[in-house]
Order: structure tokens, then C-alpha cells, then sequence
């Protein structure tokens, strides 16, 4: 089976907006990992690039979009099933989300199968385990962007 | 070599680390998973959890150095903990205060030292989050956000210890 070990690798010198001048924005972080998901969720919020709600599992995002809305969505692919299945109600605009929210997800692997799902989701950005934190900065800079249906429409 | 200064509250400070009676215990996880994370996420050979003891840093929790203590006067550490800023030392053979330092000239080499103070709640410092590389290094803004948010979990594991105690 083939894997796909780096499928939209961040370079070593891709620079974090240091100062953005829009608002933080609102962010689903679904991390199970304690030292990345709180350290992620530290910078960002020191860096103003987002406001994160920090949750460990897919049950307890489902809950969150359930009653709110976020602006993205970051969210680990260790529980598989479950996260695809959510993703799929978001672009199903089954949740309170927009059907378009931007969507960055991790990964410890990511074969053929996976990676054509996470096309068709629309998901933004994959990163492979190990990564850095400093690689989830850039993907969260990334989400910030408008989506390229909203330049098209501009 | 300028040896690491005495800081001008170093009584309380002794008195502030002693009396969170860590000094001495044995390894713990809590720590020991920032020290490696941080020397995953830098790719830092030696990442350590120092505490500055009036003669000595012991090490509460250390990646890629085998010693668990080192004299406070030769070490970086020393220098780190007289203010609340991260102190960086880009290349060590290039400050003053350190390019003759035994710990420069010999093991473990090194070049390039990134100390992120542990301030207590009361003030008092007790110790560095520390990083060392044996090549010239720096950290960007990036870089020492971070450092300064892993910093700020160690000092919360610290309180955490202290309450138990």
C-alpha cells in the first residue's frame, strides 16, 4: 500500500505571521497529546492567531459543534473513524459550524485511501506525525486565510 | 570566565526553592516529558530542568547529560536566574561571560545555551527550563514562545509539586 509520507510538506523556513493584524480567531483544537495541544494552544493565544477551545477527543468536539461555532477546525486523526465522520456532518452542515469551516487535520500515517478522504472534505492542511509545533502555527496561519471559494467570490 | 552572579534576593530565593522540597527526589514523568519534548521540538541535545541551589544546579530532569549536578559558579544557569527574561547565548566562544567557561572549553562543549528562568508565583526564581547545543544556535520569535510556554509548564508542575509537599 502507499504511503504518503510528506503530501504538502511546510518548509523549513516557512515564516509564522508574527503579528497579524486580524482578531484571533476561534478554534476547535482536538489534540489528545497534552504537551502539544496545550503548547499549541498557548502560542496562539500569545501570538493572536487564535482562541483555542482545547479538547482530547472527537466525542467531545461533536458535542461543541453541536451547541457552537468555530471558525476552524484542527483535529487529530487518532481516533479515524469518528473524526472522519465528523468532518463529513460539518460539509454536511450538520453542525452549527459553516459547511466550509476551515479544516487542518494530524496524522500518524496517511495512505492513498485516506488522503483522496481528506480531499474530498476539503481539509486544508495534513501534517504527519512527529511534526513540530511550530508546523501547527503555520497550519493555523493557513486556516486564517480566506478559503479559495471566498477569493473566487471576491 | 564571569562567574554566575549571586542575585540580590538569593536568601529568599534559597529559602523559596528548599521549601518546596524538591531537591534531591528522584526522576518524575511530568517533568522529564517537557525536557524531551522540548529537545524533540529544537532538536537539542541536552535539554534540562535546573535548579539553582546556593553551591550547585541539580537537575530535576535532564536529556543528553549524565551528570545530575554541576558547581553553580561555571554554570550558565547561574546567569539565567538573575532576571525573568529568557537569556540567550548564541555562541558561547563569543560572549564574555562564558568562552573560557570549563563547561565551554570542555564537556560537554558547549556553544549555545537558551535559559527560560522558573519564576514562582512569589517572585522568587528557582531554576531554569534550559537548552544546549554544542554548535551556534538562535531561536527566533517563534522559537521562544514556545520555549516560554513549555517554560510555564514546568513552573506549574513546580507549584503542583510544592502543594503536595
Amino acid at each position: 500500500m502507499a504511503v504518503i509520507h510528506a503530501p504538502r510538506p511546510i518548509p523549513p523556513a516557512a515564516p509564522v505571521a508574527p503579528a497579524p493584524m486580524a482578531p484571533p480567531i476561534d478554534l476547535l483544537l482536538v489534540e489528545p497529546h497534552f504537551l502539544v495541544r496545550r503548547t499549541v494552544a498557548a502560542v496562539a493565544r500569545d501570538m493572536r492567531l487564535a482562541d483555542p477551545r482545547e479538547v482530547t477527543t472527537i466525542e467531545q468536539a461533536e458535542a461543541l459543534l453541536a451547541a457552537s461555532s468555530f471558525d476552524a477546525l484542527f483535529l487529530s486523526l487518532d481516533e479515524e473513524a469518528a473524526a472522519l465522520g465528523l468532518m463529513a456532518r460539518v460539509r454536511n452542515g450538520d453542525t452549527k459550524c459553516a459547511r466550509d469551516v476551515p479544516i487542518a487535520v494530524t496524522a500518524a500515517a496517511c495512505a492513498t485511501p485516506l488522503a483522496m478522504r481528506l480531499k474530498q472534505l476539503e481539509v486544508r492542511r495534513l501534517l504527519l506525525r512527529p511534526f513540530k509545533v511550530k508546523g501547527v502555527l503555520d497550519a493555523i496561519v493557513l486556516l486564517r486565510q480566506p478559503s479559495p471559494e471566498l477569493h473566487k467570490a471576491a | 570566565m564571569i562567574p554566575a552572579p549571586i542575585p540580590a534576593d538569593e536568601e529568599r530565593r534559597i529559602e523559596a526553592l528548599r521549601r518546596m522540597l524538591i531537591l534531591d527526589t528522584p526522576p518524575e514523568e511530568r517533568f522529564d516529558r517537557v525536557v524531551s519534548f522540548a529537545s524533540e521540538e529544537f532538536e537539542m541535545p541536552i535539554v534540562l530542568v535546573s535548579l539553582v541551589d546556593s553551591r550547585r544546579q541539580w537537575f530535576k530532569a535532564r536529556v543528553g547529560l549524565e551528570a545530575c549536578e554541576t558547581d553553580r559558579e561555571s554554570s550558565f544557569c547561574g546567569h539565567a536566574i538573575i532576571q525573568p527574561h529568557i537569556l540567550v547565548v548564541e555562541d558561547a566562544l563569543r560572549d564574555e561571560r562564558f568562552h573560557d567557561n570549563p563547561l565551554v572549553r570542555g564537556a560537554p562543549h558547549i556553544r549555545f545555551y537558551a535559559g527560560a528562568p522558573l519564576q514562582l508565583p512569589d517572585g522568587e526564581i528557582v531554576g531554569t527550563l534550559c537548552m544546549i547545543d554544542r554548535k551556534p544556535r538562535t531561536l527566533d520569535d517563534v522559537d521562544l514562545a514556545i520555549f516560554g510556554s513549555l517554560r510555564q509548564l514546568v513552573v506549574s508542575e513546580l507549584v503542583a509539586h510544592a502543594e503536595v509537599e
